[in-house]
């Protein structure tokens, strides 16, 4: 017998949500609003972010701290809802910029100091969700 | 890539791309720029690739350039992505047969996960991506396409000859389909649809329950299944089929409307009020959803009325009432409800809860007007209806009440008036409408 949330479960409705902190070491300026900053590609260890323009340079120093928003069973009864659960924190190098219009840069930054075993978990948060997706896709399709 | 480190799949593929329109719909430009660099450098022409950033440019591009390849994010705006391909196939099915769509994106969440596979798109690429994800998973989707296994190739020739009506040639061409995949539910699928249309409801059902043997969460098999199991009117086994569908394919408004419809059609009110508990520990919710889950609110609400438990059924109002806020097609729906069950104080209650800003809609002045049937003086009513009625108000009740307490006011000629006009503008209740007008001449 299928229970009622079985059929219709919340936690279907969850996304991983990411938060983006930017800060440039060289320029002691930083973007504080997480909601400008997109985590687009990730490479061997480089990232890339579409980010306001003018944030930054090529060969400047930035800091980069990545969060997500957490699930609802990740709170606890005193936690607020906006709670978040770090990710990775990187130092690293503008490796590249491109210009993208209105307002909008695409930076490539070259990692250069972060935990591995937290980069590992970032890729594999993502690689494996992936790989479920890929797996449903072929069961739903077959 | 040099042309000599190429694989004989991999030169396919690159010579198709090279002559292949190709659309990116994307609210990211940095997500547009990468997804553009990985097709140039995978053989794809600059001058065939065409960027847009909204749903509405990607539906006109669509519409002129007739993409083969369309990559598109899921939240495109306020719109989704996968109602590109929805359009796509009702305007242009053929061309839609041939056109690859992939969503980018960055919902991770199993409800847009399950959607894009209910839409049968190619493949799902979740953003942040890397290069190769996105390099292995286009080429994957193409070469389907392009080189599809024989196992697909016998499918199509059966769908093809399905589309003729040729139902013994299609059946045997999926039958062989069945021994060219070890799990051969697709094929299984199609044999149960020859079955149906033959009639043969039993084997339909059959076929369709040997694919999900194969794979229970096949989703045509599903879909098939139910849809048999509702045209034989088999409600009970209906909804625990559906209710397996929502299980696995979770956030289909659509779907959830069937189950909330089952759910009442085989009198399970209080799953309905399982599936509203679950509904608001959804944060993100599409206003079909919030539509959908108020309507069976206020469904299972009048039947409580019916059974006499009225305490439930004003805590189900309650609960529609709060989660429609200022919805006023709700709010009407309740208060006609207690109007119906003679509960005259608590619809008047309800009637407060109209939004200010609603309160000179038809809605609003219609159910203060009966309302005010049932605590005014006739005087009173007869006055605001006429004032509705001025106004240009259509509703059948309006014309009942007002022809019922002309008549009460001996206002014989208003009530012969308002009986004309009412079977004029409502033709379907003439009858009810001459029976009242009939007391005038009998007195």
């Amino acid at each position: 017998m299928i229970k009622a949330d079985e059929v219709f479960n919340a936690n279907d409705f969850e996304s991983i949500r990411l938060h983006i902190y930017f800060s440039n070491t060289t320029t002691r300026t930083e973007i504080r609003d997480p909601k400008k900053n997109e985590l687009v590609e990730i490479g061997d260890k480089w990232l890339v972010f579409e980010l306001p323009s003018k944030c930054c340079a090529k060969q400047h120093s930035v800091l980069i701290e990545i969060t997500r928003s957490s699930k609802k069973s990740e709170r606890g009864p005193k936690d607020k809802p906006d709670k978040e659960i770090d990710l990775l924190s990187v130092t690293g190098k503008v490796h590249h910029v491109q210009d993208l219009g209105e307002d909008r840069w695409r930076v490539t930054i070259e990692c250069v100091q972060f935990d591995e075993t937290e980069w590992t978990s970032l890729l594999n948060m993502y690689s494996s969700r992936q790989a479920e997706i890929e797996q449903f896709f072929a069961a739903v399709k077959g | 890539m040099s042309p000599a480190a190429q694989s004989p799949e991999q030169e396919a593929f690159a010579r198709y791309l090279s002559t292949r329109k190709i659309l990116i719909a994307d609210p990211s430009a940095a997500a547009r720029s990468g997804i553009f660099k990985v097709f140039q450098e995978l053989g794809a022409k600059s001058a065939q690739i065409t960027l847009v950033n909204t749903y509405k440019q990607a539906q006109e591009q669509i519409e002129q350039v007739k993409p083969h390849i369309v990559i598109a994010e899921y939240e495109l705006g306020r719109r989704c992505g996968l109602d590109l391909l929805q359009n796509q196939r009702q305007a242009q099915p053929t061309e839609t047969k041939e056109t690859l769509f992939i969503v980018v994106t960055g919902n991770t969440s199993q409800s847009a996960v399950a959607r894009a596979a209910e839409e049968d798109i190619d493949a799902y690429i979740l953003k942040p991506f890397t290069v190769e994800v996105v390099r292995k998973t286009i080429m994957k989707a193409t070469l389907m396409k392009i080189r599809p296994p024989e196992y697909v190739v016998q499918i199509e020739k059966g769908k093809a000859l399905l589309a003729e009506a040729n139902l013994d040639e299609a059946e045997a061409a999926f039958q062989q389909a069945t021994t060219l995949d070890p799990q051969p539910s697709l094929a299984c699928y199609y044999l149960g649809q020859v079955k149906y249309l033959r009639q043969i409801v039993e084997e339909a059902k059959g076929s369709y329950s040997k694919g999900l043997e194969f794979n229970k969460i096949h989703y045509k098999c599903l879909v098939g299944l139910y849809e048999l199991l509702v045209g034989q009117k088999l409600h009970s086994d209906a909804y625990e089929i559906v209710k397996r569908i929502s299980q696995y394919f979770p956030a289909n408004p659509k779907r959830l409307a069937e189950v909330l419809r089952l759910a009442i059609v085989n009198g399970k009110y209080e799953d309905v009020e399982k599936y509203y508990a679950i509904f608001c520990n959804i944060d993100d919710r599409d206003e079909t959803l919030i539509k959908y889950i108020c309507a069976a609110l206020v469904v299972c609400g009048r039947y409580y009325l019916s059974a006499k438990f009225k305490t439930r059924a004003l805590e189900l109002f309650t609960k529609a009432a709060a989660t429609g806020t200022g919805r006023v097609k709700i709010l009407k729906e309740i208060v006609q409800a207690l109007l119906d069950f003679d509960m005259t104080k608590e619809a008047a209650q309800f009637l407060a809860k109209f939004p200010p800003e609603s309160q000179s809609s038809d809605e609003y002045l219609l159910m203060s007007f009966k309302v005010l049937n049932t605590t005014g003086n006739r005087s009173q009513i007869i006055e605001k209806g006429r004032e509705l009625i001025q106004k240009g108000l259509q509703d059948e009740q309006l014309y009942a009440i007002m022809i019922q307490r002309s008549l009460e006011a001996r206002l014989t000629g208003a009530a012969e008036t308002l009986y004309y006009q009412a079977i004029e503008k409502f033709p379907h209740r003439k009858k009810d409408f001459e029976q009242m007008v009939a007391t005038m001449y009998e007195t």
